[in-house]
């Protein structure tokens, strides 16, 4: 409908969604891969199935051995139930109905270290900034640590 | 470390050097005179290989939002380009729109080690960072667009003096990180806004009552006058329309002797004659660039298949989305700065527009006789995705080639050209000029594009080869700062460009207008809006590396 | 010769991607050959005799027995023989095909028919979402070709659908023909909301007034006597469908959308 109205005189719509980083994942993932989130590379390249690569459907069914359930920004966003063996990169101070096989406390993007994040808009990105030294570390630092060992 | 490479004959146009046979040493990155004691630590023997500089494509659109929604957008371009992770690279995907990792690695492998993305939005420029951060091998930078911005165009409403603009532009560019400032369609997209379909060079923004014409002659004066090497980066008005090579040639003659980067110029040289009410004017446009020597161009040549348009320039995009194919589009109107349009599009060689562009870019080529002064460009992806050049490469090279392809196109179209009667075939030395030391210079790059001692030894080794397409597209090696990054076309080692910029001086009073207008207007803050060192930086991966200004400029 | 058959062996944890066994790729292979053939499984690839079973040899003729909902992409491009599916499918069955048969005795997951471009899907069961539809991001969904459903079929049956004809013997879910841009959905049982959502041409057919309505993006243009309805019922009587029972009818009540675009999608309900 914009893009009728916009024959003859000016008008726009500003889609907003997506928090918890959600924007920039998937802004991120569409440089890197060419498709936003919801990509498997099974097959040793970007594959996109909004559907099939569902995490909550796939671990519904079985298909996952493995979870491993990044959420730097809010304690509440904690993994689903599921059969899987689950390792947790979450905010210090999650709490968990069922305990995940390993959790690793890591601080919050903009409060205890940089990083950058996407309006929910997906237009603007912005700085964050460190505020606190709270010692914890970044999901980009356990990753690397976690790179390193292996 | 020394590596020497052996017996190669050396095109180096930067230093005169057309097909010398002579050894280059390599030292910590930098190309370095031959050791007094004779000592070389590892010799590679390209005696008979062609020696050149790495490759620079001058205007490339390898990062920022536009490129990211082309890519999200076009699952289809994907599924025609898979690439899968190896040992040492990581997949990806995409031919028009490739992801950035396949971007760098293919840019490598065709013996290129420096891409500029040209239309950098400020309020966004931390994205084009970040996509170009994302992009291994090769050098990047950015030109930041200005032109369609409130700001400015508030201060020229108010009739600000030239100091106070040469202070915003360079302030811009400061805190954009970039390496030189491109206007497209000069107050259009702020025109576009306010419903007008479209603005010729002396036609009046209805709410700022500024043309095209001052905005050009503004900034392009701000950038000369605060030193900046590359001159005023243009997009001009009229993209696409039949006819606009008037509009082409009056911005041309408006420059009055003042620095003017035209870019992807075939799209701005279009008539009107002929039953098809579409011709050719890339001879007068040739002849008005051989006139103007403060003109400098970048062709922007179409070649035939599926690619995607992506461009700053939405009120020329709005209009263009009827013939989006496939059959979808986006078009965006940016903050106060700017907007964007991503259109997917197929030139066809039987279609008469698409054949007779595919002439006006090779006419202009052929015509403009400065080396120096015109640049190999497809405007990737806008005419087609940059992995064409070797193929662009040979239809500049070779002749017969060239008019073998002629001669299978759009009939009617090849009775409106006589790109058939033109035998200028380029010389190595002339791409080499063209893709190296000409958009070295043109780009403001001191260190970049040559083979003289103390340059980066970004280096490229080709087999010659009567086929100019099979050379180019697969060098024997490539090096990134002096290590191996490409061996037979593939690429053996990961590295991390730079990311060039430049660093004009401003008076920081200019902030405090600055500061008003970010907290009344915009969404973001001021301080938001800087991109510091630190972050082009990031993990370490990234560099800046700060070129020089031109002399008169302050330092 | 008797037919190809894949009796899968075990309960599948992990989706298999089927599409390698199709007639087409599987001509001039034997059993060996085709042993020893890998699909694609999560992170991994099996040999086919891992997973299934195999007797016959007829690659024109391919069972799928003891089949499971995990097994994507069976018939994936096929252009002509026959794939007889004992059990369920998972997502994709019969994406791209162009030419022959693919029964069915279960269920199938999403994208049935997905882009396919002629032949005849039977499924005798129900049917997941996007039936006939295009793949997430691209637009030309099914452009040629039979799509039989016995039940139900889930949400966005027909998206972005350009040709051919999806038959439905029970009811078709929310947003059915969305998008759609041309070709036939005809619905014997009810329909979910927002029907013809977005639709810009094509035909939805219908024996009986809708549970939900019309929406109001669908213009009411009247009573209609239709001289190709009669024909169209007369094709069905080849069929091996319900449809092929069904007595013709020509007049209709005739709505045009959606209106929110070029609104040139009409919904015929009989009269
Ligand atoms: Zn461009």
């Amino acid at each position: 409908m914009i893009k009728e109205i916009n024959a003859t005189t000016r008008s726009n719509g500003l889609p907003i969604g997506g928090k918890e980083g959600d924007t920039t994942v998937n802004a991120v993932a569409s440089w890197q891969s060419g498709y936003p989130m919801r990509t498997t590379f099974n097959r040793r390249f970007p594959d996109y199935d909004p559907f099939l690569n569902d995490s909550k459907r796939i671990l519904a069914n079985d298909e996952s051995d493995l979870l491993i359930w990044v959420s730097s920004f809010n304690t509440a966003v904690t993994p689903p139930q599921s059969s899987a063996n689950t390792i947790v990169l979450g905010r210090s101070g999650m709490q968990f109905e069922t305990e995940p096989e390993v959790y690793i406390p890591v601080g919050v993007p903009g409060i205890d270290h940089e990083g950058r994040t996407f309006r929910s808009d997906s237009v603007v990105s912005v700085p964050l900034r460190k505020l606190r030294d709270s010692g914890l570390p970044s999901v980009f630092e356990v990753l690397s640590a976690v790179e390193q060992a292996l | 470390m020394l590596l020497k490479l052996t017996g190669g004959r050396i095109i180096d146009p930067a230093h005169d050097v057309n097909d010398v046979v002579r050894d280059i040493y390599i030292r910590d990155g930098r190309i370095v005179e031959k050791p007094t004691d004779g000592r070389v630590d590892e010799e590679i023997d390209v005696s008979g290989k062609v020696i050149m500089a790495g490759a620079i494509d001058m205007h490339t659109h390898i990062g920022g939002g536009k490129v990211n929604i082309a890519r999200t957008m076009l699952p289809e371009d994907h599924a025609e380009a898979v690439y899968e992770r190896t040992e040492l690279l990581r997949s990806g995907t995409g031919h028009a729109a490739p992801s950035t990792l396949t971007t760098g690695y293919r840019y490598a492998e065709m013996g290129y080690t420096a891409g500029f993305e040209p239309a950098v939005l400020p309020i966004n420029a931390r994205q084009a960072h970040m996509e170009m951060h994302d992009t291994p091998i090769i050098d990047k930078g950015g030109y930041v667009m200005l032109g369609s911005d409130d700001f400015l165009l508030r201060m020229m409403a108010a009739n600000s003096d030239q100091e106070a603009i040469n202070n915003y532009v360079a302030w811009t560019i400061n805190h954009a990180q970039a390496v030189g400032l491109k206007v497209v369609n000069p107050g259009g997209i702020s025109a576009f806004k306010f419903n007008q379909r479209k603005l010729d060079l002396d036609e009046k923004n209805d709410f700022y009552g500024v043309t095209p014409r001052d905005i050009l002659h503004r900034l392009s004066r701000a950038v000369q006058e605060i030193g900046v090497p590359h001159p005023l980066h243009v997009h001009g008005c009229n993209l696409g329309v039949p006819g606009n090579m008037q509009t082409t040639l009056d911005t041309i003659q408006g420059a009055e002797g003042v620095p003017m980067h035209l870019t992807h110029i075939q799209f701005h040289s279009y008539g009107t004659e002929g039953d098809f009410k579409f011709s050719s004017g890339a001879a007068e446009i040739a002849e008005a660039i051989n006139k103007h020597k403060n003109i400098t161009v970048d062709v922007g040549q179409i070649l035939f298949g599926q690619t995607v348009t992506a461009s700053g320039d939405n009120m020329r995009q709005f209009a263009g989305a009827p013939h989006a194919h496939p059959n979808k589009w986006v078009c965006m109107d940016i903050e106060c700065e700017a907007g964007c349009g991503v259109v997917p599009f197929k030139y066809k060689d039987q279609s008469y527009v698409n054949a007779l562009q595919w002439m006006i870019g090779l006419e202009t080529f052929l015509m403009v006789d400065d080396p120096w002064r015109i640049f190999l460009t497809t405007d990737h992806p806008n005419g087609a995705p940059f992995t064409s050049y070797p193929h662009l490469i040979k239809l500049l090279m070779d002749k017969s080639f060239r008019n073998d392809m002629l001669s299978t196109l759009h009939p009617e179209a090849q009775k409106a050209t006589h790109l058939a009667s033109l035998d200028r075939e380029y010389s190595l030395y002339e791409i080499a000029i063209m893709t190296r030391a000409g958009a070295a210079k043109l780009v403001g790059l001191a260190d970049r594009g040559h083979l003289g001692i103390g340059a980066a030894a970004d280096i490229t080794v080709y087999t010659d080869n009567s086929d100019r397409e099979k050379m180019f597209e697969k060098p024997d090696y490539v090096f990134k700062d002096g290590e191996m990054v490409v061996r037979q076309g593939q690429v053996i080692k990961i590295t991390w460009g730079t990311t060039h910029v430049v660093k004009p001086e401003y008076d920081v009073s200019i902030e405090k207008p600055l500061q008003q207008y970010f907290d009344k207007f915009h969404t973001l803050k001021m301080s938001n809006f800087k991109i510091s060192n630190d972050e082009i930086v990031d993990d370490g991966r990234g560099s800046l590396t700060i070129q020089p200004l031109h002399k008169g400029g302050r330092l | 010769m008797t037919a190809l058959t894949l009796k899968l062996k075990t309960d599948l944890a992990q989706r298999v991607d089927c599409s390698p066994l199709t007639p087409d790729k599987l001509t001039g292979k034997d059993v060996a050959d085709i042993a020893a053939m890998e699909l694609v499984s999560g992170r991994l690839t099996l040999p086919v005799e891992e997973l299934f079973d195999i007797s016959g040899d007829d690659v024109n003729d391919i069972r799928f027995e003891n089949s499971s909902a995990k097994l994507d992409h069976i018939g994936h491009a096929m252009s002509q023989g026959r794939i007889t599916i004992n059990g369920d499918a998972g997502a994709y069955l019969g994406q791209f095909m162009t030419g022959g048969n693919i029964e069915i005795t279960g269920n199938t997951f999403i994208y049935t028919g997905c882009e396919m471009k002629g032949g005849q899907i039977k499924i005798n069961g129900n049917a997941g979402d996007f039936v006939g539809a295009a793949r997430s991001g691209y637009k030309n969904g099914m452009t040629g070709g039979t799509i039989i459903v016995t039940g139900n079929t889930g949400a966005r049956t027909g998206d972005h659908m350009r040709r051919g004809m999806i038959l439905i013997e029970g009811n078709a879910g929310e947003y059915c023909g969305s998008r759609m841009i041309s070709g036939t959905i005809a619905v014997l049982g009810d329909v979910g909301k927002h029907l013809g959502y977005a639709m810009k041409r094509g035909t939805i057919l219908l024996p009986k007034m809708p549970q939900h309505g019309i929406t109001a993006n669908f213009n009411d243009c009247g009573s209609h006597t239709l001289a190709f309805l009669p024909l169209m019922f007369a094709s069905f009587k080849k069929l091996d469908s319900k449809f092929a029972k069904v007595e013709g009818f020509s007049r209709v009540q005739r709505y045009a959308g959606d209106v929110g675009g070029i609104g040139m999608g009409e919904i015929l309900v009989k009269i």
